[in-house]
């Protein structure tokens, strides 16, 4: 029975005033991780540029070096230059997560949404499938596919956007069955509006910010994945520079005393992904009432 | 002057399960007939569990009934078609205003584009024409520039049920349903509401079809009133006669439970919810 | 406007409840002082915003987490504020007994009728048995016949009309002296509402316990109370004897209110300018003056104390000379 309105509109209207009390206010851990994973969707964009040194081209001579003013990350058992090959495989480690992501997104909240608004024996049906789809392991459906596919980097990220699919459609679903079921939508229904239109321009906005949230968080889990793949050798080849690869390279030469190129690109996955995770947590938080 | 809305032989039933797990049939409407008369105002009444509300949304098209007919203006309200023209057809027949105001509007849009949107869909209007009637309807329920770039989280429950009001005048419905759309609000504010709605009634051509369970807020708003009970209408007439001089027992049980100046709440036996469940 | 010479039930002096958010205190409840005796009946009426609930949670020390309460409580002479957990514990389970708009949204759905209404006493260390025939008694007493097969349902299987009396039971087992039911019947049908505050006006008159009753509806207060405190924006706009309070009203709120109610005659219904403010939002003087079409200089600077006027009290610095005189337009004003 409260008449009142939910959010008060503020005093002091001017924008510098505004922008000061948002960033008082704002949740200081979004704008750190935020941040961060700009600033490595950069490194991802500008990567080859910035390179110091070839990322594929090294010295036999200058092999396993630590650490220094000219190689800060050391060199890897080939002679080449970490940091470079660091930035140069940022790309490839991050584009893939980024297509699994896209489309799973894309194909879960399309599932749910549809599955929400029709309701009935389509949702029953769309639920039957992702139960399906629920009980591959994500890592030993990707194998499956590498298996049948081949090796390289198509076969793991279109396993990976489909074993990620149900978990996206799950929780876009309930949220999309709870909007459905509120006045404005059947007012909506009353007011003329094509079912396409209710559920693009009313409902896939107010589950938009948990889709966000909840990609967000499925980046990194998809960056892990796909590391591990590529890590087992299934994905990616050499010489490419992703990170999940350069650990797998590296290994023999953590074993010999020389965890420069593992920890480098280990350093990098676990950095990003826990970026992403806060990220997504934070994005997340920010929806509950 | 012919009825804006008729309806015969409307009825309705749920299955539900109950407590202990079986499921039974319910009769929500239990074959029911009553018209609207062309810019009339009619209220129906009753408790939960009455049929009110299962009325009003067959009417609206949000429910579909078992049997009976629905006829606005003289069409069949129930069409099968679909498509925009259908769609927009069925709009313009009847509009309807919700109970709560919290989730009558979608919270993402401003005030202005909620109403403007209604406009695009039914009227080929320029982008400019289309923000003027915009801000015409929103003034014209009360409210004033500042609220069109506002969202519903900024509005207090009065002024977002104004809102809903004038998205459903957008579309200028024959017929308004107002679904316990004042029983939210504080009493200050409903008073403004309800005279907001006699104001529209003598300036527009729509007819009114109130439901609500106060009966005091029904005498403001209608000039006839049904009282519904398990599904039937158990009396009805003009309002005053209704509400002064009831002839139903049920009627006068309703009103005798209501409170008012020297009025003392009693424990009556009769036809009361005397909340057996089971 | 005390009603015996002996030491009221419960005392408020100058209560103010702020929330603490984070940025920074936002006050809820400005400025209540009121006094209940045993056996009296007071009802606190208000819209939204009047911090009657806060004021409610306030006196049973049930405030969220992070909030302020200034000013003093006292129940029986002690005062609520510094209560010890123990003191706490009898004092809220059996001195006062608290009644909610909705059982369902604070009952435990997995337990039984039984195991609600029996929880108290049982803590106590009464034995299942004895509870459970106190338990049906007092079943019997609200109205409910089966009282052993009740006690043995769930929540889920009564209706809210069969619940509120359960409740209204539950609120009886520690024979408590003080009861605070905050909107008991707001979301019952109209019939229903009558038979269950026509239960718990007898019960409570029976057993001269004191009622707080917490509501928007002034008709329903007047019916069941002695006294009405009106309640505005955080503050005591007016006291008066529940009887009198239609003619009597003199504060312009109140008379607001009144004649806001759709009554037995169709006409334009008077309306207060605005909407209901909450005290946060009311400025350093009298918090009805932004709406208020009689408010002058002084009542926007300096708010007015609760005051005597004929017979009852009233919060307004042109009582006097605006007596009899208030009538609001009838005109469908902006909000």
């Amino acid at each position: 029975m409260t008449e009142l309105a939910l959010r008060l509109p503020r005093a002091g209207a001017s924008g510098i005033g505004r922008a000061i009390r948002a960033l008082r206010e704002a949740d200081k851990l979004l704008l750190v991780s935020a941040f961060v994973c700009g600033l490595i969707v950069l490194i991802a964009i500008i990567g080859p540029w910035i390179a110091p040194h070839s990322a594929n081209e090294g010295e036999v001579l200058s092999a396993n070096l630590e650490p220094s003013g000219a190689h800060p990350f050391g060199t890897d058992s080939l002679g080449r230059d970490i940091l470079s090959r660091v930035l140069v495989g940022a790309r490839l480690s991050l584009i893939g997560p980024a297509l699994v992501i896209l489309a799973c997104t894309v194909l879960g909240t399309t599932l749910a949404i549809g599955s929400a608004w029709f309701g009935g024996s389509v949702d029953k049906t769309v639920a039957r499938v992702l139960d399906v789809l629920f009980a591959f392991p994500a890592l030993l459906f990707a194998i499956l596919a590498v298996a049948v596919l081949g090796e390289g980097f198509w076969a793991p990220v279109a396993a990976l956007s489909i074993a990620y699919t149900p978990y996206m459609a799950r929780i876009v679903r309930s949220l999309a069955v709870r909007e459905r079921n509120l006045p404005y939508v059947e007012a909506c229904r009353l007011s003329g509006f094509s079912a396409w239109r209710i559920c693009a321009a009313h409902l896939l906005p107010n589950v938009w910010p948990i889709i966000l949230a909840q990609a967000t968080i499925g980046f990194g889990g998809a960056l892990v994945d796909l590391a591990a793949i590529s890590f087992l050798g299934l994905g990616v080849q050499p010489p490419s520079n992703e990170w999940g690869l350069m650990v797998a390279d590296g290994r023999t030469a953590l074993l010999n005393g020389w965890p420069q190129e593992a920890l480098a690109a280990g350093a990098m996955i676990v950095i990003t992904v826990v970026a992403f995770n806060v990220l997504g947590e934070r994005l997340a938080a920010r929806e509950e009432p | 002057m012919s009825a804006v809305l008729e309806v015969r032989g409307l009825r309705k039933e749920f299955e539900v399960a109950s407590a202990d797990g079986a499921r039974e049939r319910i009769v929500a409407v239990d074959g029911i007939d009553f018209t609207v008369p062309a810019n009339g105002a009619v209220a129906i009444v009753g408790e939960s569990g009455s049929g009110k509300s299962t009325t009003a949304r067959i009417v609206a098209g949000l429910e579909v009934a078992g049997a009976g007919e629905v006829l606005v203006e003289g069409r069949e309200r129930a069409d099968a078609r679909r498509g925009r023209a259908s769609r927009r057809a069925r709009a313009k027949q009847v509009q309807m205003v919700f109970q709560d105001p919290y989730h009558s509007l979608d919270p993402r849009q401003t005030v202005a584009a909620c109403v403007a949107e209604v406009l695009r869909e039914h009227f080929d209007l320029g982008r400019r024409d289309r923000a003027e009637r915009a801000r015409e309807l929103v003034e014209r329920v009360g409210l004033d520039q500042r609220h069109l770039e506002r969202r519903p989280a900024e509005l207090s429950g009065g002024q977002r049920q104004r809102v809903a009001i004038a998205r459903s005048l957008a579309v200028e419905p024959s017929l308004l349903i107002l679904d316990e759309a004042v029983s939210a609000l504080d009493v200050s504010v409903q008073a403004q509401v309800l005279n907001l709605l006699a104001e529209l009634r003598e300036q527009l051509v729509v007819a009114f079809l109130f439901i609500s369970h106060d009966l005091a807020v029904v005498r403001q708003i209608s000039e006839e009133c049904l009282v519904m009970h398990r599904g039937r209408i158990i009396e009805r007439g003009p309002t005053d006669h209704v509400l002064d001089d009831p002839q139903d027992p049920y009627t006068r049980r309703l009103l005798a439970a209501i409170p008012r100046e020297g009025w003392r709440p009693r424990q009556r036996i009769g036809d009361a919810d005397s909340g057996v469940d089971q | 406007m005390n009603s015996a010479v002996e030491r009221p039930l419960l005392e408020l002096e100058r209560v103010r409840v702020e929330l603490l958010l984070k940025r920074g205190p936002l006050a809820v409840v400005e400025d209540v002082s009121l006094a209940i005796g045993t056996g009296e009946a007071v009802g606190l009426v208000g819209e939204s915003g009047s911090g009657k609930s806060m004021t409610a949670r306030a006196v049973m020390r049930l405030l969220p987490g992070r909030s302020r309460v200034g000013g003093e409580i006292r129940f029986d002479g002690a005062s609520v504020a510094t209560m010890s957990k123990s003191a706490l514990r009898s004092y809220r389970g059996g001195d006062v007994a608290m009644i909610y708009q909705d059982l369902r949204v604070t009952i435990n759905p997995l337990r039984t009728i039984g195991d609600f209404l029996c929880e108290a006493p049982r803590a106590r260390g009464i034995s299942r048995r004895d509870a459970a025939a106190r338990a049906s008694q007092l079943l019997r007493e609200v109205g409910i016949a089966d009282g052993e097969r009740r006690l043995l349902q769930y929540p889920h299987q009564l209706s809210g009309g069969l619940l509120q009396r359960v409740m209204i039971a539950a609120a009886l087992m520690e024979a408590p002296r003080l009861i605070l039911a905050d909107e008991p019947t707001t979301a019952l049908d109209v019939t229903t509402q009558e038979e269950v505050m026509a239960i718990l006006d007898e019960q409570r008159r029976e057993r001269g316990m004191a009622l707080m009753l917490i509501t928007h509806d002034l008709d329903l207060a007047s019916a069941v109370t002695d006294r009405i405190v009106v309640m505005y924006a955080g503050v005591v706009v007016e006291v008066a004897p529940s009887r009198a309070l239609h003619e009597i009203a003199s504060h312009p709120y109140t008379v607001g209110l009144l004649a806001a109610r759709p009554g037995s005659r169709r006409r334009r219904l008077s309306v207060i300018p605005g909407r209901p403010a909450a005290a946060y939002e009311a400025g350093p003087g009298c918090a009805f003056a932004a709406r208020c079409p009689w408010a002058q200089e002084r009542c926007r600077e300096t708010r007015p104390e609760l005051r005597p006027l004929d017979n009852h009290l009233v919060a307004c610095h042109r009582a006097e000379e605006l007596r009899g005189r208030i009538v609001y337009e009838q005109a469908e004003a902006t909000p």
